[in-house]
């Protein structure tokens, strides 16, 4: 039997709505926030969103969301006294959304997923199939 | 004996690197199983470069084979 370590780099080129939405559930439950359609700068003026998380900061709840033009995101929202920085979010949602894509492609493709998510190191996504599996 | 349990463990590291590792395949056949991720993954809108590939004969997985030798019993 052969097995192979692989190595790639990846970048969102043409994001997908539905997996915006997913993606950013599964950060709001990550982050214990929610997930909105507006968010709020240090102003007070809203911006609307395909999808959004409210986190909790000391400078309000004001949130971090995404737009889509032409499958380009843009990340928005004020991080201005929040403990989270936008690049820092920016990061994350990428990473969040290469992780749902590969766990619908693993289910795509037959695997039983898992996805643990460890706070500053990886998110690991098992796939598994066949019989002999103890889990 | 050989299992047919497989799997592919992908890890996405802080950089935004990913990690695929895959498991219980014969011959080539999780190359072409890789394959079918990345071009899946490309269909959701992501761009994925492969920068790094290694072949290794796969080590023995004792737990799943004692698994599939009780059964023959």
């Amino acid at each position: 039997m052969l097995s192979q370590l692989r190595r790639c780099a990846v970048s969102i080129k043409q994001a997908n709505e539905t997996l915006v939405k997913a993606t950013m559930e599964a950060l709001a439950k990550f982050l214990g926030g929610q997930v909105v359609t507006q968010v709020e700068d240090f102003s007070g003026r809203w911006a609307k969103v395909v999808a959004g998380v409210m986190v909790p900061g000391h400078g309000g709840v004001r949130g971090f969301g995404v737009t889509l033009t032409g499958g380009q995101i843009a990340v928005v929202g004020d991080d201005y006294m929040q403990p989270m920085k936008i690049e820092s979010f920016k990061k994350l949602f990428e990473n969040f959304y290469t992780s749902v894509a590969v766990q619908r492609a693993l289910n795509a493709m037959g695997y039983q997923t898992n996805a643990n998510v460890r706070p500053d190191k990886n998110i690991v996504i098992r796939g598994v199939k066949g019989a002999g599996y103890i889990g | 004996m050989a299992s047919s349990y497989k799997s592919i463990d992908v890890a996405i590291d802080k950089d935004g690197k990913v990690h695929i590792r895959t498991s219980g395949f014969s011959g080539q056949t999780c190359l072409k199983e890789a394959e079918r991720l990345i071009a899946l993954l490309q269909q959701a809108g992501l761009d994925v470069k492969t920068e790094d590939l290694k072949l290794t004969e796969e080590a023995i997985d004792t737990r799943v084979f004692q698994k599939d030798s009780a059964k023959q019993k």
